[in-house]
């Protein structure tokens, strides 16, 4: 499987959904995901990770249009600007469930790629410029040692007698933290370099990225999971595109 | 590449203040909007790659570059926190591109903070603000981009002066500004 | 198989941008091909600079050059293909999470055919003697397989010219043996020719054969017939052992989400240098943590001596890690492997003081001590500059006396002396010696054999996990 076709199917539903406003895409978009998404095989434990913070994330847009939603209905609560009405109530429901639908399947997907296949699909499938895509993967494996750099940092404070924790510390912190990556960047893009990345010559590719079939197939189960999103939801007459505000 | 690197720094950065962030959304997730404050923490990325590199695409890259970060240490958004990160870049960018690449000024990071505070604006109402009143929509949208204009636009600013000050910068046009 | 490059330089000159002075200037001199020379020189010549022109990567952006200097008759420039290039940082010389995607980035970009380039991947490997699987995760290798990776990823698209920047600076003795050995097949193999620069030249005695040096202004590249050996021998003055400062016993150790550590029993005593060594991984810099009051100990008993319990909390004495800040910093003196992870301060000046005022000195007592310090480390003139623009041996030693400024009773180092030239050496060594014997209990990690020679005891910790 092309790592691209799932992150192109994904990303089509999602954008239908954030399109849409109303219960009846939104329901047919978690159906269909619930049915499909357990085709990705990711561990149980990482799942329910991903599906817990979605539900965190989802359930303070609940909240938040719960207290202000646009008023309907029987008023149960009202001070201020809070008006919890049976209306509101609705809303956050559908706010809440529109965020589930429209963030888990990327963020399950995401986490079943390889990055490296990823970087050779968008270079030789998409031909993103391989400067870019190169420059960037090789730099996500600073991510480790920068981590490392933050930790001894945070130590370091401590030893020359600083306050441990604070905002102070964080943002002082984190510029140290960006002099390490600036410098450390400077040294892996000479690396490069002088191994010849950059230079106008063609490049060969030591792992061949294919699109097969079935990923075609795949980009096309999410044209249709998008069209019958809609499909069903103007058949029902309850299809509305979201307003701002 | 530098633009990378900086981008995998700053999507450190976001990871550790989206920790932070959990416990204060709870509280200012029941304020009528000003969750839009915190928005700037996600929002320097692309200003910084932009007021640093100040070519064609570095702010933009530079923020991709961070979201994707962020999601690989496990925040929940994935391949979603990416579309974040490449439209907030965009309104970086945006701001950047009206100076012409020509200038690391301060007034040129509040425009590209301001612009990036917008971005997010754009796509955070219609998947969270969606179905509540005006006012609040209001709120949020001043929030946000008053948020993008001190965390990401003035704060990156002096990212940057302070990095080129440490010397980190030597290769860099705004090493040698005044 | 490569042919070997000559290079040619007649009057060059290279100058940064920003600087009133060259960097390097009127060099004349001829490498053939085939000839592996040492390039050597004190602290801050230009040797790095020179390696770095060579290989092409010194930008037009960075600054400007004058003369000639050409390899096979031509201008340097990494895309043709005839130089490769190794760094000192193992760290960032890694690009690809796989070793076989690392070796075979450098042949990408030639444009080597997929097969060929699978068929030079392999014989890379085994030409540097790493045998570890092409999908082994290059984060996993230690740091001299990552040097022996970087060399591998170097070969594999058959440079004419090696250049080796420092490559064996980051590593612990059995490295640096292996990336010699690897080097030594390699140029066998190839024929290639080879310009090596090394602090610690003594390894690569057997494989050169020419001595090169630049002198410190970056010029005049004179010919050695006699290979260069350290200047490392310090003579100690005689110091008395005092009480004990800190002591443990059945300690246990481990960084959170790591395997807990048994180490052996120690006893620091005052006016006694304690040195530990162990490879890679073998727990020495947790240990300096621990004991340093930064990392909370598994398990096992602390002890801390008359002189450092004065002041803190009963309840606080036998747990260091939960010692406050202000306490911490008056009793311990903790220095870091890298120096940039310490500094928090915007100048040199301001960095070396922080420890006084954290105290609660006196403005007038501060300025006055942290004039001497400087002035010992010969950083007076540096006060004003930000600590992260200072040279790699100046950034070690504001870091050893920047943490030592209070005096403190416990002096923990990690590799006090990695990457340092002799005369930056002679200064640690003496800092440390210093401290001393005016009364601290100095506690050191190394892999360097010389400063061994300075240590009053060593402790060598082998890598024992604990059954759980």
């Amino acid at each position: 499987m092309n790592p691209l076709a799932p992150l192109i199917a994904t990303s089509i539903v999602g954008l239908v959904v954030l399109v849409s406003f109303d219960p009846v895409s939104v329901g047919v978009a978690l159906i269909c995901e619930a049915v499909l998404l357990p085709w990705l095989r990711l561990p149980a434990r990482r799942s329910l990770q991903i599906v817990a913070i979605v539900l965190i994330s989802a359930a303070l847009g609940g909240v938040a249009t719960a207290l202000y939603g646009r008023p309907s209905g029987v008023t149960f609560f009202a001070w201020g600007p809070v008006h919890i009405t049976t209306g509101s109530l609705e809303l956050a429901l559908l706010v809440g469930l529109r965020i589930v639908a429209i963030a888990l399947p990327g963020a399950l997907v995401f986490a079943a790629t390889n990055i490296t296949a990823l970087a050779d699909a968008l270079t030789q499938i998409a031909h993103l410029p391989a400067r870019f895509v190169a420059g960037a993967l090789s730099s996500l494996r600073m991510m480790s040692l920068l981590a490392d750099d933050w930790r001894t940092m945070g130590y370091a404070r401590r030893a020359r007698g600083l306050a441990a924790r604070g905002p102070f510390q964080f943002v002082g912190q984190s510029f140290a933290l960006f002099v390490r990556a600036v410098r450390r960047g400077s040294a892996l893009a000479t690396t490069m370099e002088a191994r010849g990345f950059g230079s106008q010559s063609p490049r060969s590719w030591s792992r061949p990225s294919v699109w097969r079939a079935r990923d075609g197939l795949l980009v096309v189960a999410g044209f249709v999971v998008a069209g019958l999103i809609v499909g069903i939801s103007v058949a029902t007459g309850s299809w509305e595109v979201v307003v701002f505000g | 590449m530098v633009a990378a690197v900086l981008g995998v720094a700053a999507g450190l950065i976001f990871w550790l203040w989206g920790l932070a962030y959990q416990p204060l959304a709870v509280i200012l997730g029941i304020t009528p909007g000003l969750e839009g404050l915190t928005a700037g923490g996600w929002l320097f990325a692309g200003v910084l790659g932009g007021l640093i590199i100040r070519r064609p695409g570095a702010a933009i890259f530079t923020s991709i570059v961070a979201g994707v970060v962020e999601a690989l240490l496990g925040n929940a958004w994935g391949s979603g926190n990416i579309i974040f990160a490449l439209v907030q870049g965009a309104g970086a960018e945006i701001g950047i591109v009206l100076f012409l690449y020509s200038s690391s000024r301060v007034y040129v990071a509040i425009v590209a903070g301001g612009l990036a505070g917008v971005a997010n604006v754009l796509i955070t109402i219609p998947l969270y603000y969606s179905g509540v009143v005006p006012l609040v929509v209001t709120v949020y949208a001043v929030s946000a981009v008053a948020s993008g204009i001190v965390i990401g636009g003035i704060l990156a600013w002096i990212l940057a002066r302070g990095l080129a000050r440490a010397g980190a910068l030597a290769r860099f046009p705004l090493a040698h500004e005044r | 198989m490569s042919v070997a490059a000559g290079v040619e330089a007649r009057g060059w000159h290279w100058q940064f941008s920003g600087r009133t002075t060259p960097a390097l200037h009127d060099l004349s001199f001829s490498i053939a091909p085939g000839e592996r020379v040492l390039l050597s020189g004190p602290s801050g010549c230009g040797k790095s600079t020179l390696l770095m022109a060579l290989a092409g990567v010194l930008g037009a952006d960075q600054g400007v050059d004058a003369g000639d200097l050409l390899i096979n008759d031509a201008p340097p420039d990494p895309g043709r293909r005839l130089t490769g290039l190794v760094l000192q940082d193992p760290e960032t010389q890694v690009i690809m999470e796989r070793v076989g995607d690392d070796v075979a980035f450098g042949c990408e970009n030639f444009a080597v055919p997929r097969l060929e380039t699978w068929r030079r991947v392999n014989a890379a490997l085994a030409s540097v003697g790493l045998k570890v699987g092409l999908d082994a995760p290059t984060a996993s290798l230690s740091g001299g397989q990552k040097q022996r990776l970087a060399l591998a990823g170097v070969i594999a698209f058959e440079p004419g010219l090696m250049l080796l920047d420092e490559p064996t600076a980051n590593l612990d003795p059995q490295g640096v043996l292996d990336v010699v050995a690897a080097v030594t097949r390699v140029v066998n193999e190839t024929g290639c020719s080879l310009v090596v620069v090394d602090h610690n030249p003594a390894p690569w005695e057997q494989l050169l054969t020419r001595v090169m040096t630049l002198d410190a202004s970056g010029g005049l590249v004179s010919e050695t017939s006699e290979y260069p050996r350290g200047k490392r021998s310090h003579v100690s003055s005689p110091r008395l052992p005092g009480d004990l400062v800190m002591a443990t016993r059945d300690l246990v150790i481990g960084r959170p989400g790591q395997p807990p550590i048994a180490v052996p029993d120690l006893d620091l005593r005052a006016g006694t240098i304690t040195a530990l060594t162990g490879i890679n991984g073998s727990g020495k810099s947790t240990l300096s943590l621990t004991l340093g009051g930064l990392l909370a100990p598994q398990s096992g008993l602390i002890m801390v001596g008359e002189k450092l319990r004065q002041g803190l909390r009963a309840r606080h004495v036998p747990t260091p890690h939960r010692w406050p800040a202000r306490s911490l910093v008056r009793r311990v003196g903790n220095v870091f492997q890298s120096p940039e992870n310490q500094f928090v301060q915007p100048t040199t000046r301001a960095e070396v003081g922080l420890g006084l005022r954290v105290a609660g000195m006196g403005r007038a007592d501060v300025a006055a001590r942290v004039d001497d310090r400087l002035a010992l480390m010969g950083l007076t003139e540096l006060s004003g500059a930000h600590p992260f623009t200072l040279s790699g041996g100046q950034k070690r030693r504001l870091a050893l006396v920047s943490a030592t400024v209070t005096s403190p009773h416990l002096v923990v180092v990690d590799e006090p002396t990695f990457g340092q030239d002799d005369n930056s050496w002679e200064d640690v060594v003496t800092l440390l010696e210093e401290l001393a014997s005016s009364g601290s209990a100095v506690l050191m990690t190394t892999h360097d054999p010389d400063l061994l020679g300075v240590a009053d005891s060593i402790v060598s910790l082998s890598p024992r996990e604990v059954a759980s």
